[in-house]
């Protein structure tokens, strides 16, 4: 009895056997695929980080860090200091002016915005400025700022342009964290009868810090890493560092980028890479953790 | 007692943070609309535009030293065009595959190593890449294929692909999750393979997601302006294979930019050029939010 | 209240017992299964006769789909869910034997949904759907096989005309008969149905059970059920399942009329939901 039943198992499959066995062969060979697939996505990351680390880690120090672009030509020995300093105040600034905005425009589409039709299309102008490229807002802070406005090439046109950048990124954080604290909090407070207003500072912001606070940093590391919008808008090749509004900086991208260009040092283009690729890693681990945290408390 | 039962004090400080965030909202959305107004503005192709739109962007070569200068932008689209294809080409296979390792294949653990891998290829700055290409590709190229100078059209797609990868990968992978679980379930109670469901159900239903991830993956690639600066070899000669240099439109407005007298016909020529890549990107964009609300109200139906 | 231990034990009629193993479709013994580590079936027996509709009655949550689940290896689709103990026997086979696919199990063994939702594609290409897979065309075309397995589920004239439409367009009385023809195309040798009326109307239902009874003398036929008066129309035998474990399974018959066990017939009789 069970020979027999156990012989039906295969040969109960009506149509050719044959075909069966090619058809999971298939099947496998396809998931075989999708791993190796999966494998590359995990490959490229860690290959590309870890070999800019390792190549990295032999001209960086502490005194990188912090001294002046020395040598002839200039950035040939030294430091980078004026571009670390340059590319904080940029961020900075973008940030002070970003900020207020997106968490103002966050919180009216997400607690007072009452059109849906309205949240909406505002929802898309932002995605479409969150879309546009980072060279169109170079080309946009060269004409209105430096030229239309004449605030010249200095930090307050480059930190303006990184406000633009950071503003839609701002935003949408702030909208949704806003929007994944549960409705029940809404509805328990407003019958109540307090304000939105008390809501939202009493009960909304507590709820929703760690998300507002993971886009911050996210959008901060996505500025201090772009050079296109500040290529013409506020740096320069060399600075003696300080900061002035009026004033061009320095910053880390651009600088990189000079020194690989003009070819006139790869080693300070390594040491300059590994900054960027260890302000990338904190910042993304920060708002990874933040994200975690917030979700846990959330829910 | 005469108090008031609704005091009209107590929600001055609502209406107050109201009009004051939708003055913040209006502030920063007020300023997409004047960037594309500005470019445009700036490129004058609305009025004083000297050039015929043919001329600019097919006929004329990018010679602004030449006398009479001329300013077409033929070479740039064609490198972008070229770049942007060869980089989708690799990253789109590639990137549907990551994503459906995600979310059909891997065990758990591995989605939690692989989706914080992701998000940093995606953080990693555009100017890194361009330096990481250039130690890595450009110096090898010039062994390999006895190059002068390194640098060609086939790095700078190869760069723009890791890219975008993680972009097109992870929508991919959030497209594929948003197949209802029941309907994965009753294609597998019916005894078929992993790769038959695959074909006839998931790519079917994940389909309006998949074209957002190449969507999106296309504006990355277009817009993508350090890496390929440095990569692409930034010559203004029409390229003719992928191991010839070229500039696409955005490495042509990082050099030229610097140097051009404001509102010379060549400044005009850069901001139409700009704003030619504004509008097509803004494009790609709405048909994004399309599909991702078709597909939204689908999945919710 | 303490239930006495012969109480809870589970009860199965002699006659059930005493059959012959090849009458025997299911023979579930002490299947225990866990979710996450928490425990949702624990040592459950079941046992389904040919030519016979089983119904699974007991309160939500008692592990009823699960059960249903783990009869055609669709349990395992689900991440957190292990079978740490038990033996399942179909036609005196080991369901979770070495070597035994598990698709050619959910190809013999089919399983219809309490949702039933639409393939991407035509009314047509659903019904093949398994077909094409498996390739049992047995010297049938498609248009025969498409045919009389919509005729079967009597489909067939409301849909004859339109079988290269989306198959999303049905309404969801059709769509759960489509989706029974789906699993008939497959050729399969029992039907396993989990709640397949909860999210019809009363017309549709009553199609439904009449295609469940049509059905019995080839197919035998185990439906999930939280409906017990459908259970009485349609079903031969019943079990009950409450917190994971079964309490006892007789004939439809007996079992609502006569229950062994306490909690069965306060089940039965309302007292407990």
């Amino acid at each position: 009895m069970h020979d027999a039943a156990a012989k039906s198992l295969s040969a109960n499959v009506t149509g050719s056997s044959e075909t069966y066995r090619a058809s999971l062969l298939r099947d496998r060979l396809w998931r075989a695929a999708l791993w190796f697939c999966g494998f590359i996505g995990f490959l490229l990351p860690v290959a590309i980080i870890g070999y800019l680390i390792i190549e990295g880690l032999r001209f960086v120090s502490w005194q990188f860090l912090t001294d002046y672009p020395k040598g002839s030509p200039l950035g040939t020995e030294g430091g980078i200091w004026p571009a670390v300093e340059g590319s904080l105040a940029l961020a900075s600034i973008g940030l002070l002016v970003a900020f207020p905005l997106a968490l103002g425009g966050g919180l009216y589409l997400s607690e007072y915005g009452r059109s849906q039709r309205f949240n909406k299309i505002v929802r898309f102008l932002v995605e479409c400025l969150a879309a546009v490229p980072s060279i169109i807002f170079g080309l946009f802070g060269y004409a209105f700022l430096v030229v239309f406005l004449k605030f010249g090439i200095s930090l307050i046109a480059g930190g303006l342009v990184l406000a633009l950048i950071m503003f839609p990124i701002l935003l949408i954080a702030v909208q949704e964290s806003l929007r994944s604290v549960d409705e029940a909090y809404r509805e328990m407070g407003l019958s109540l009868g307090v304000t939105r207003f008390y809501l939202v500072r009493r009960v909304l912001l507590r709820k929703a810090w760690r998300g507002i606070v993971a886009g911050i940093v996210l959008a901060v590391g996505h500025a201090v890493g772009s050079a296109a919008p500040v290529l013409f808008t506020a740096s320069v090749y060399f600075s003696k560092g300080g900061l002035g509004l009026d004033r061009p900086v320095m910053t880390l991208p651009t600088h990189l980028y000079n020194l690989v260009s003009e070819a006139i040092s790869f080693d300070q283009a390594f040491g300059t890479a590994l900054i960027l690729i260890a302000g990338l890693l904190i910042f993304n681990a920060s708002a990874m953790l933040l994200r975690r945290l917030g979700g846990g408390f959330t829910q | 007692m005469t108090r008031r039962f609704f005091s009209k004090s107590l929600y001055w400080s609502d209406a107050a943070l109201k009009a004051l965030s939708f003055l913040a909202l209006g502030t920063g959305v007020s300023f997409l609309l004047l960037m594309i107004v500005f470019v445009l503005r700036e490129s004058s192709l609305g009025s004083g535009f000297t050039m015929n739109l043919f001329d600019f962007l097919v006929r004329d070569p990018w010679a602004p030293m030449a006398t009479p200068p001329s300013h077409g932008i033929f070479h740039a689209w064609i490198s972008t065009l070229v770049i942007t294809g060869l980089s989708l080409l690799l990253a789109i296979p590639l990137g549907f595959g990551i994503g459906l390792f995600l979310s059909e294949v891997a065990p758990r653990w591995v989605q939690q190593v692989m989706q914080p891998a992701l998000e940093l290829l995606a953080g990693i700055p555009a100017v890194v890449y361009g330096f990481f290409g250039y130690v890595t590709l450009v110096r090898n190229f010039e062994v390999w294929f006895d190059m002068p100078a390194g640098e060609c059209l086939l790095i700078a797609g190869l760069i723009l692909a890791v890219m975008v990868l993680p972009f097109v990968a992870s929508t991919a992978a959030e497209a594929f999750r948003s197949v209802a679980q029941e309907l994965r379930e009753m294609a597998y109670g019916l005894g078929v393979t992993q790769l038959y469901v695959m074909r006839r159900v998931l790519f079917r239903k994940a389909l309006p997601g998949l074209f957002a991830a190449v969507a999106l993956g296309l504006a990355r690639a277009l817009g993508e302006t350090l890496a390929v600066l440095m990569l692409a070899g930034n010559t203004v000669a029409v390229p003719h294979s992928l191991l010839e240099r070229g500039q696409p439109l955005t490495a042509l407005l990082a050099t030229e930019l610097g140097e051009t007298v404001v509102n010379s016909a060549k400044y005009q020529a850069l901001f139409a050029s700009g704003f030619i890549l504004l509008i097509v990107v803004l494009g790609i964009n709405a048909v994004i939010w399309i599909l991702k609300h078709h597909f939204l109200e689908r999945s919710h139906a | 209240m303490i239930v006495p231990m012969a109480m809870t034990r589970y009860h199965v009629p002699e006659e059930v017992c005493d059959s012959p193993a090849s009458e025997r479709i299911f023979d579930i013994r002490d299947l225990s299964v866990t979710f996450n580590g928490r425990p949702v079936l624990q040592k459950v027996n079941v046992m389904a006769l040919n030519r016979q509709v089983l119904a699974i009655v007991g309160p939500s949550g008692s592990g009823k789909s699960t059960l249903l689940r783990t009869m055609n290896r669709t349990l395992e689709l689900t991440r957190d869910a292990r079978i740490i103990s038990g033996d399942i026997h179909f036609k005196g086979e080991q369901l979770y034997g070495n070597g035994t696919d598990p698709r050619i199990v959910r190809k013999r063994i089919c399983m219809v949904h309490q949702k039933p939702v639409a393939f991407p594609m035509s009314i047509e290409e659903n019904v093949l759907f398994g077909v094409r897979f498996h390739k049992n065309w047995n010297g049938r075309t498609k248009d025969e096989i498409v045919q009389s397995c919509l005729e079967r589920v009597g489909l067939w004239n409301e849909v004859k005309d339109r079988l290269s439409e989306a198959a999303s367009r049905l309404s969801v009385g059709q769509l759960q008969r489509l989706c029974i023809a789906r699993a008939l195309a497959n050729d399969p040798e029992a039907i396993l149905m989990d709640e397949p009326c909860s999210a019809l109307d009363p017309v549709s239902t009553g199609r439904i059970e009449e295609l469940i009874l049509a059905m019995r003398p080839h197919l035998p036929i185990i439906i999930v059920t939280h409906n017990l008066a459908q259970a009485r129309r349609i079903s031969d035998q019943s079990l009950f399942l409450s917190d994971g474990k079964s309490l006892e399974q007789d004939t439809t018959e007996r079992i609502f009329t006569h229950a062994v066990n306490e909690r069965v017939r306060d089940f039965i009789t309302g007292k407990v939901g």
